[in-house]
């Protein structure tokens, strides 16, 4: 389990990480998101204790980082974004090497070989193999050791789709065993592997919840598209008329004569069957119902609505502080 | 540091460095071997090892340069400073890798005082006891200098920036003894050398602990002292330049071991230095992380 309380970087005056507060409880994989610059690497790094932080604390299973003697930071199995690789090693040596290094058991280091399909390349030297391939040489080094928690930076980058949906699945099969942070820019890769999401922007937590969480605080609720056959105006007034649905958003022509809505519940309070709804409203006005499915939002248009939502709140704040301070400034010069 | 440590020495073979560093060490140890023994006759061996104690100059940069800075521009001490290792364990496993490269290259010249065993008439003409303690000297100054290189290569990423550090300040050990010698030797200059000294300490303190105020008050306590001791010990200030660097002098030292005195003191001071610079390294690298 790993604990983050008011955790602080800061590089001179600039503040790369700022009071950050979350946890990842035991056997979750959570998705670590964020833009480039908003600060994951160095969290990860700080969680990792290759760098230390300005203030705040990271506990991991009921132990500050700070007091952890080196032989306990074999809890901690990490992949930074630029895999840690000898080149000059063969891919054997390397993880002989890491074996040695971390005082593992090189008996578990077959099974973490084929695990990760590397059976083919073991004997080449790393400088000679692609970048999928040093890919998984560096969750090999991460597994070794069987960590209780791993940290994983950008672990789909450079893998072909084929790989992709193995690293995928082995990620998936890992959390049996142990508590994953992981992030990644692939956010559909995310969104089928971890369990809660995290998006950090400027340093700052902007959201922590589960996908599907994150999705319905965006949408308000539930919502369901449907496609309606019939007359654009006739659709519309009779929907100013409905007690039920509520159409927040539309768009037409998208097929000969019809138009796709999406709905939600006029009144929240009032716990209706939204599909059986636009069903009877369909079949009340005549209107031919084509479809209707769950209105989803995905974790793209999540991502970037958060991170602009931040953005613009904090801009607005920057503007009242200006603004403030010219009034403040007006002030003083009426006196 | 069994790991690194095998892991270093090995790499020295890996690429060509450790090849390029035997071959070369032994091609100029035989060189000086061939003219000073056996093309002018003589049997004092330890002429050789101080001659070629200017080797160092090139053969320390060239073992060095990679051995931190290589970690940081590949980003493998990532793997480094997150594995239940301390820093003090890896710093440790890749000196002792370079000193046992520079131990396996003196190991194999001793063929050539072997060889001046078969011009010998009388055995007892042939100073063992000098050779060896001339070998001690050199191993132990080359420690030094590989403490030295090891410090350097933990501040650049560049390889090549290291190696250029590590000859400069390597060459200013060699030069220092000559260069204590011109420096002003009156009272006045001592005290401001010494008060350079101080602003100096004071500053790396500053940086240390960031509390502006009390670097300042130690500043002016130290000066204080230094402006006393001034006035009213005027006597210890008497070539204090000159006695300062000769303390820091490496050279000097292997001078006795090449003169067959072995001191203790010697030993102690080589020792005192290797584990002060390892000691400042460490302290570097765990200062960087935060």
């Amino acid at each position: 389990m790993i604990q983050v309380q008011e955790l602080t970087k800061c590089y001179g005056k600039t503040k790369a990480v700022e009071n950050l507060n979350f946890v990842v409880n035991k056997n979750e994989i959570v998705g670590f998101l964020g833009e480039n610059g908003a600060g994951k690497t160095t969290t990860l790094n700080m969680i990792t204790n290759y760098i230390s932080q300005s203030s705040g604390k990271i506990i991991i299973n009921g132990k500050d980082i700070c007091c952890q003697k080196p032989s306990e930071k074999k809890i901690i199995g990490y992949l930074p974004e630029n895999p840690p690789l000898y080149f000059d090693m063969t891919v054997q040596e390397y993880l002989n090497f890491v074996c040695e290094l971390k005082k593992a058991d090189k008996k578990s280091l077959k099974d973490i070989i084929e695990k990760l399909d590397l059976s083919e390349i073991k004997n080449k030297l790393i400088k000679n193999i692609s970048k999928g391939c040093k890919q998984r040489v560096g969750l090999a080094q991460a597994l070794i050791g069987n960590p209780e928690i791993l940290i994983l930076d950008e672990p789909n980058s450079g893998l072909d789709p084929k790989q992709r949906i193995k690293m995928r699945d082995l990620i998936k099969s890992l959390k049996q065993n142990h508590t994953i942070l992981i992030s990644s820019h692939i956010l559909s890769e995310i969104n089928e592997i971890a369990d809660r999401l995290i998006i950090i922007n400027k340093g700052k937590i902007v959201a922590d919840n589960t996908p599907n969480q994150l999705a319905e605080n965006l949408t308000h609720g539930k919502k369901i598209i449907a496609r309606l056959k019939g007359n654009r105006e006739e659709i519309l007034a009779a929907l100013y008329e409905n007690d039920f649905l509520e159409c927040v958003d539309y768009k037409k022509n998208v097929e000969d004569g019809c138009m796709d809505l999406v709905f939600k519940n006029k009144n929240p309070e009032q716990k209706i069957d939204l599909r059986e709804q636009i069903f009877m409203f369909a079949k009340e006005n005549n209107f031919i119902l084509l479809m209707s499915k769950p209105f989803g939002v995905s974790l793209e248009e999540i991502f970037l609505k958060i991170t602009d939502e931040n953005e613009i709140s904090e801009n607005k704040n920057l503007q009242n502080e200006n603004l403030d301070l010219e009034e403040e400034k007006n002030n003083e010069s009426d006196l | 540091m069994r790991a690194i440590f095998k892991k270093e020495f090995l790499s020295y073979f890996r690429n060509m460095t450790g090849y390029i560093f035997l071959s070369f060490f032994i091609f100029v140890t035989g060189l000086f071997f061939s003219v000073i023994n056996i093309f002018s006759g003589l049997l004092d061996y330890q002429y050789v090892l101080s001659n070629i104690s200017m080797l160092f100059l090139i053969i320390i940069p060239l073992l060095t340069m990679n051995l931190f800075s290589q970690e940081k521009r590949n980003k493998t001490d990532q793997l480094l400073f997150t594995a239940p290792v301390s820093i003090s364990k890896i710093a440790l496993g890749k000196y002792f890798a370079s000193l046992s490269l520079l131990l396996i290259g003196l190991l194999i010249t001793f063929i050539f005082p072997g060889i001046l065993l078969f011009f010998v008439e009388n055995i007892n003409d042939f100073a063992f006891g000098r050779i060896l303690s001339s070998y001690l000297g050199y191993f132990l100054l080359g420690g030094c200098f590989i403490a030295v290189g090891l410090f350097i290569s933990s501040l650049f990423e560049n390889p090549i920036v290291v190696s250029i550090v590590t000859f400069g300040t390597l060459f200013l050990f060699y030069i220092l003894e000559g260069l204590a010698e011109k420096l002003p030797k009156d009272k006045f200059s001592c005290a401001l050398f010494v008060g350079f000294l101080i602003l100096c300490l004071c500053w790396i303190l500053y940086r240390r602990i960031e509390n502006f105020l009390f670097a300042g008050i130690f500043f002016l306590v130290l000066i204080g002292i230094l402006v006393s001791l001034y006035f009213f010990m005027p006597d210890i200030f008497d070539s204090g330049i000159y006695k300062i660097l000769i303390w820091f002098s490496l050279l000097s030292r292997f001078n006795n071991f090449s003169n067959g005195i072995l001191s203790l003191a010697d030993i102690f001071y080589y020792l005192s230095f290797i584990i002060f610079c390892l000691g400042i390294n460490i302290n570097m690298i765990e200062n960087k992380r935060n």
